[in-house]
């Protein structure tokens, strides 16, 4: 018999969207687009003709999530009967007290891993899924000690036939992005080692599939920062009676996100930063419905010191001038001027420069960096006779 | 620096021309358009390279761009300059679009173009110079507005111009601002981000909101909490209801159970009771016999049975006593008999008691003591131990001599001893020094010594006489005292051997007579102790006597007085022993009586004995006669013996218990089936029902109950804690529906966290950008307003310095020194005529003029540090002066040329005139470009090859070339 299951994680429900630049109703909608990508997800697994659908963590933030999104759930889960709904709590969404998982009320077609290792679920005949849930926001533990191959429950699975999978929230050491928190760390070698048909996890917000490695992360089904650019859905996973496995990833989202560089070489005044801006956004955005896109826009290239940019009233102009639903602008441009040669000035403003290269050199802390580099900047805007813009 | 020529290949309008400088003024004549400010442009390009843009400047709205040559060919020029030193150097720029490059040639010297090269820009100005292009532009190229204060404006404006310009300069060069304007400008930044305490600023409306939001998410999680611990309640009240409902319906099914089983009993019950009866009813028939049997007389009659065996056993024990002691009973009474017959055999007598025993034995140890006393034989020792004595004293010879004569005679024989030992040794030492003396006094003599022998003679002669002397006297006491002893020793021997052994004798002869002394007395004290045992002697064989005659016995007569000790003895002893014996048969008559007395008791029990056997028998009689009547009345043999009458008795007696249990169990058992209450056929009918219900409860029917309770207590036990469940159900189901209601109704309006949680993200983001740009910019301004205080007191007294050097000269001694303020560049001069230093806005406007001029010069000065002469490119400076200061002006120029070289352009030929006219003719030149300044000069460099051989000057009309 073949199965078919559709695989999400990472959905992170009840998130805050203001780092993305976004607030108030924004803010809200991006949040019920959450939602809806959930409901999307029941839809096309109820497409597919799907047995299952596994959510392998971080399904909504426990700080935030309450009765109402619990409700959400269960009626949504409900609706998905009779197809089975396996959850695997991930660090953003633990076993704690008080965690919606224990307070819920889930229909019967729910099943939730409760346990810190592996448990097997019968899923049909010849398939077998083990999960595990995190019961701490910062689990260290390796997820797949245990379980199949492991003790005790390794050997009761030894000898059963069929396709074991793994489904867990877990952060694959070969391939973690820089900066992502390292929860339930665990080699992709030990998927085959334990004996695990396909490992389908949860973590990391980028899709992989790599069925060589036996490993699937599906990614977040809406992009949740500005780097999670481009399509982005649930994995369809069949496993065949000859215990095959193909997997196809769904293109679901209905928002998108980007980062995009903008130079600003040349540019001499706020209205040009402005145009050259928002003439970068639309070339970045074509074909993008731009009210549920969010862009972050990094300002690169050398300016002339009297150019003062103001960054919140660039952002707003841009997102007026382009209607794009969110914006956040980074500078990261150079002064024009030379500042060794400004620093070898005679005058005042080349002694302000050299105090500040001097400070900026013996500052230890990027924040004091930071500070006295915009210091920096301002004074040589001032001195420029310039409006100073605010960074 | 002095420029002595300028080569332009092409640069703007100026084409393949070649202008040579004068050393101290250069006039450069020509009419608008005629290119004299291309020329300048071009000495500045040659300095300073050309800007040709780059990222984000378009070269097309570069300097470049704008010099490019009108007539096409190739862009550059070349110019050649002496620095003060007398190096002299040539510099090329070629700024052809597809080849920009440079090259300083030192003329004599190599190529120092690296020397000079900033990135890519070559510009010797910088070095030589020590200014940057826009100090240069602003210090020593200078227009009409740079050189002479507008004559329209009021002396405190033209005063505070130039304050301000030189402020300008001095913090941030001539396209800058100055340090105050740049912290005013940063200050109107600070306003715009604003602070905490202006609530309705960016910053203020942030950090108000972020708190705002801090107490709203801080409720709204309060508000969470207690809707989680509502849910978590609800939850508890659902598995109340649970557990109390699966409660119920458990002792429910246990209370069925229970009544089933308490069914299935009564049933067993019933018909193991009508069993029961049936077989009753058979056993009660067997034993009818006995119904009226008096079994309520089987106590009394067990009880006599009882009584008849006991008094029957106590009877064969009595007599069986009673025969036991007929034969310690004959003996008994023989023993008797023979007492009896001792007691009168006995003599009468007093009875003597044991005071009279205790008062014979203390007389007994009395005459015992003084008869030892008296019979003491110490007399007789002490007596012979005399005797023996005399003997020794006799031995010594002095057996005779008074003991008292003894005493004194010692001290008498010792004198006559020890006087003749005297008188002889006396007369031995005479006789020893006169025969020495002779001898020794001869010798002398003989010798001639006569001295000597006659002082040894005399001296002999005294010592024979003092020995003869003492001989006399010691024989003289010998002899008396010899006479004395022999008068109290007479016939003793007196001779010096007598006296030596009568010197012997005497101490143990005076011993002697001492012991003798003290046995004289021991006898006499021995003598008077047994004559006072006697006198107690004899009192104690009286007493004796007297005992025995008052115990009633007969006592021997009295021994006559002085008799020997031995009869008082035998007097006491038997006067003691008739004492004795009568005591002996005192006690003996005592204890015949005692035992008599003894056996009479025990005869007196014996025949107790024999009364008791003899109640025994009567008793049992007596219990047997009862036991006949009280059978014989319940029908039974009386021939029976009594003992197995009472058997039968209880026998009958079992009988009728049996009938009457069976009665009772038969009652018992018909009282069971009426208890019953229904038939078998009810009973099946109820417990099918409660099967039924029990099935549909859940339960199952076969399942054991051992463990249920069916007793009707425990059913109602059962009864009261399903009630209690299912109130306990019903209750939780209440609060349930209310608790769930109330939980539904909120649940619709909780507070959305992640909403909050955005908003309070996004404002504490503002506040935070907020807090860093304020930081930001008042961190600029500290280092601002640090680096300006630190320049403007550094710059401002070398400026005022600058400016002295010069002042007096251009002056006129006028003015000596210049002061030149820290904060803001206020210059004030020192007059020789005044006291206090003069404000510049104060001064005349030539003055003024000269001052700017200069203050730019030395601001070159002390901004370039170089100490190169700065030249001074001046742009139709006098353009709209009137005569007077524009003449004046040319004066200080003039003057000024002698230490910096002045390169001026004028439209005006009168003014070119004056100022030549004001010049050293050898060192001023004047470059007319009003005439033939079109025509090119086939000679100048290529750019192929900028730096080359000049060749030969442009002329102007009215000057001279300028030497080399």
């Amino acid at each position: 018999m073949t199965y078919r299951l559709l695989h999400l994680a990472d959905l992170h429900l009840d998130r805050p969207f203001a780092q993305m630049g976004c607030h108030g109703e924004l803010a809200r909608r991006r949040r019920q687009g959450l939602r809806e990508a959930l409901r999307r997800a029941g839809e096309a697994a109820q497409e597919h003709d799907c047995d299952a659908v596994t959510i392998a963590g971080d399904l909504f933030e426990h700080e935030r999530a309450g009765a109402e999104t619990a409700q959400f759930l269960v009626e949504t889960f409900a609706a998905w009967q009779p197809m089975r709904v396996l959850l695997a709590p991930g660090n953003h969404d633990p076993l704690v007290p008080g965690s919606l998982y224990l307070r819920a009320r889930w229909p019967a077609n729910v099943h939730l891993f409760e346990g810190t290792r592996l448990e097997p679920f019968e899923l049909g005949e010849g398939l077998t899924v083990w999960g595990l849930g995190h019961h701490e926001p910062a689990w260290t533990g390796n997820p797949l000690e245990g379980g199949l191959g492991g003790d005790g429950g390794g050997r009761r699975a030894r000898g059963r036939d069929g396709v074991h999978l793994a489904l867990f929230h877990g952060a694959e050491t070969g391939s973690r992005p820089a900066g992502k928190g390292v929860h339930g760390p665990f080699a992709a070698a030990e998927i085959r080692e334990r004996g695990y048909a396909l490992a389908l996890c949860g973590h990391y917000h980028a899709r992989r599939i790599d069925l060589g490695a036996r490993l699937v992360y599906p990614g977040s089904p809406e992009p949740l920062a500005f780097d999670e650019s481009g399509p982005r859905g649930p994995v369809v996973v069949e496993i065949t009676d000859r215990g095959e496995i193909r997997c196809v990833g769904l293109e679901t989202n209905r928002w998108h996100a980007g980062i995009i560089e903008c130079s600003l070489d040349g540019v001499a005044s706020v209205t040009a930063t402005v145009d050259r801006v928002s003439a970068e956004v639309l070339t970045a955005t074509a074909g993008l419905p731009l009210e549920r896109t969010t862009l972050r826009v990094d300002l690169v290239g050398t300016v002339p010191p009297s150019l003062g940019v103001d960054l919140f009233d660039c952002e707003s102009a841009v997102r007026d001038a382009t209607g794009v639903a969110a914006l956040r602008i980074r500078d990261l441009t150079a002064p024009e001027t030379d500042l060794e040669t400004l620093a070898q000035e005679g005058t005042t403003r080349g002694a302000f420069v050299r105090v500040a290269l001097a400070e900026l050199t013996a500052a230890d802390s990027p924040a004091v960096k930071s500070v006295l580099s915009d210091a920096l900047r301002y004074g040589l805007e001032a001195f420029a006779g310039g409006e100073v813009g605010l960074r | 620096m002095r420029l002595e020529r300028l080569e332009v290949t092409g640069f703007g309008r100026l084409h393949q021309r070649r202008f040579d400088f004068g050393e101290r003024i250069t006039v450069v004549l020509g009419p608008n358009e005629s290119g004299k400010s291309t020329l300048h442009r071009a000495i500045r390009a040659a300095l300073y390279g050309l800007e040709a843009g780059g990222p984000g400047h378009p070269r097309d709205r570069s300097d470049w761009a704008r010099w490019l040559p009108w007539t096409s060919g190739r862009f550059g020029l070349t110019l050649t300059y002496r620095l003060d030193g007398g190096r002299r150097l040539r510099v090329a720029q070629t700024f052809d679009r597809d080849r920009v490059q440079a090259q300083v040639q030192e003329l004599g010297g190599g190529d120092v173009t690296q020397q000079f090269r900033v990135g890519r820009t070559v510009c010797p100005g910088r070095f030589h110079l020590g200014v940057d292009e826009a100090v240069f532009c602003a210090a020593a190229w200078l227009g009409e507005e740079g050189l002479q204060l507008s004559s329209t404006e009021a002396a405190p404006q033209q005063a505070g111009r130039l304050r301000e310009a030189l402020e300008r300069l001095v913090d941030a060069g001539a396209e800058g601002t100055t340090a105050a304007e740049a912290t005013k400008k940063l200050t109107d930044a600070l306003q715009r981000v604003g602070s905490e305490r202006r609530v309705t600023s960016p910053l203020g409306v942030a950090i108000a909101q972020a708190r705002r939001l801090e107490g709203e998410i801080e409720a709204a999680e309060r508000r969470l909490a207690s809707f989680a611990g509502e849910e978590a309640r609800l939850r508890e009240l659902e598995e109340e209801a649970r557990l109390s409902a699966e409660t119920a319906v458990a002792v429910q099914r246990d209370w069925i159970r229970g009544r089933i089983a308490q069914l299935d009993a009564r049933d067993a019950e019933i018909r193991m009771a009508t069993d029961e009866a049936a077989e009753l009813s058979r056993a009660l028939e067997a034993e009818a016999a006995y119904a009226r049997f008096p079994a309520e007389s089987e106590a009394a009659v067990i009880a006599l049975g009882g009584e008849l065996h006991q008094a029957a056993r106590s009877a064969a024990e009595a007599e069986a006593r009673w025969t036991a002691v007929q034969e310690p009973l004959g003996a008994l009474r023989r023993r008797r008999a023979e007492i009896s017959g001792g007691l009168q055999a006995m003599p009468e007598s007093g009875p003597i008691g044991e005071r009279e025993t205790a008062a014979a034995n203390a007389l007994r140890r009395r005459v015992e003591v003084s008869a030892a006393i008296a019979h003491r034989d110490e007399e007789m020792a002490a007596t012979a131990r005399g005797e023996a004595l005399r003997r020794e004293i006799a031995v010594t010879g002095l057996g005779g001599v008074d003991p008292g004569e003894l005493e004194a005679a010692v001290p008498l024989v010792t004198a006559a001893r020890t006087a003749g030992a005297r008188a002889q040794g006396a007369a031995w030492g005479l006789a020893a020094v006169a025969v020495l003396g002779g001898a020794a006094t001869g010798a002398l003599a003989a010798t001639g010594r006569h001295g000597p022998a006659a002082l040894l003679g005399a001296g002999c002669l005294l010592v024979v006489a003092a020995l003869a002397g003492f001989g006399i006297f010691a024989f003289r006491s010998g002899s008396r005292a010899r006479l004395e002893l022999a008068g109290r020793l007479p016939g003793m021997d007196l001779s010096p051997a007598g006296l030596e052994r009568l010197g012997a004798g005497l101490p143990a002869a005076r011993s002697l007579h001492a012991e003798s002394r003290q046995q004289a007395t021991l006898v006499e004290l021995h003598r008077a102790e047994q004559m006072r045992a006697r006198g107690e002697l004899e009192e104690a064989v009286d007493n004796c006597l007297a005992l025995a005659r008052e115990s009633g016995l007969s006592a021997p007569a009295r021994p006559p007085a002085g008799c020997r000790v031995e009869v008082l003895l035998e007097t006491a002893a038997a006067a003691l022993a008739t004492v004795d014996e009568a005591a002996r048969l005192s006690a003996r008559r005592r204890e015949l009586e005692v035992e008599d007395a003894r056996l009479a008791d025990r005869e007196t029990q014996y025949a107790e004995l024999g009364q008791e056997a003899g109640r025994g028998r009567a008793t049992a009689q007596a219990v047997e006669s009862r036991i006949r009547v009280a059978t014989a009345s319940a029908g039974l043999d009386s021939g029976l013996p009594p003992l197995e009458a009472v058997a039968a008795f209880r026998d009958a007696c079992g009988h009728r218990h049996e009938h009457d249990r069976l009665a009772a169990g038969l009652a018992e058992a018909r009282r069971r089936q009426r208890l019953g209450g229904s038939d078998i056929e009810t009973l099946t009918r109820q417990r099918t029902e409660l099967v039924a219900d029990l099935r549909r409860r859940g339960g199952d029917p076969e399942e054991a109950a051992g463990d249920v309770c069916t007793d009707a207590a425990g059913l109602a036990r059962l009864e009261r804690e399903a009630m209690a469940a299912q109130e306990r159900a019903a209750g939780a189901a209440s609060a349930i529906q209310s608790l769930g209601a109330r939980i539904e109704g909120l649940t619709g309006s909780l507070p959305s966290l992640a909403d909050l949680e955005d908003e309070r993200l996004t404002v504490t983001a503002a506040r935070d950008r907020a807090l860093h740009q304020q930081e930001a910019l008042q961190r600029a301004i500290v280092m601002i307003e640090t680096a300006g205080r630190d320049v403007h007191g550094r710059l401002a007294p070398r400026l005022a310095a600058s400016m002295s050097e010069r002042l007096a000269l251009l002056t006129g001694d006028h003015y000596s020194e210049a002061n030149v303020d820290m904060d803001h560049f206020a210059i004030a001069l020192a007059s020789a005529d005044r006291d206090q230093l003069v404000s510049l806005d104060l001064v005349s406007h030539g003055t003024r003029d000269q001052v700017a001029l200069l203050l730019r010069l030395a601001l070159c000065e002390v901004l370039g540090d170089a100490g190169e002469s700065m030249p001074l490119l001046l742009d139709e400076p006098l353009a709209s002066a009137d005569p007077r200061r524009g003449r004046g002006l040319l004066e200080f120029l003039a003057q000024l040329s002698t230490t910096n070289q002045v390169v001026v352009t004028t439209s005006d030929p009168g003014l070119a005139a004056t100022l030549v006219g004001l010049g050293d003719p050898e060192s001023t030149a004047v470059i007319d470009l009003g005439t033939g300044g079109e025509e090119s000069s086939p000679d100048v460099a290529a750019p192929e090859d900028p730096v080359r051989a000049p060749t030969p000057p442009a002329r102007g009309l009215r000057g001279r070339s300028p030497e080399r």
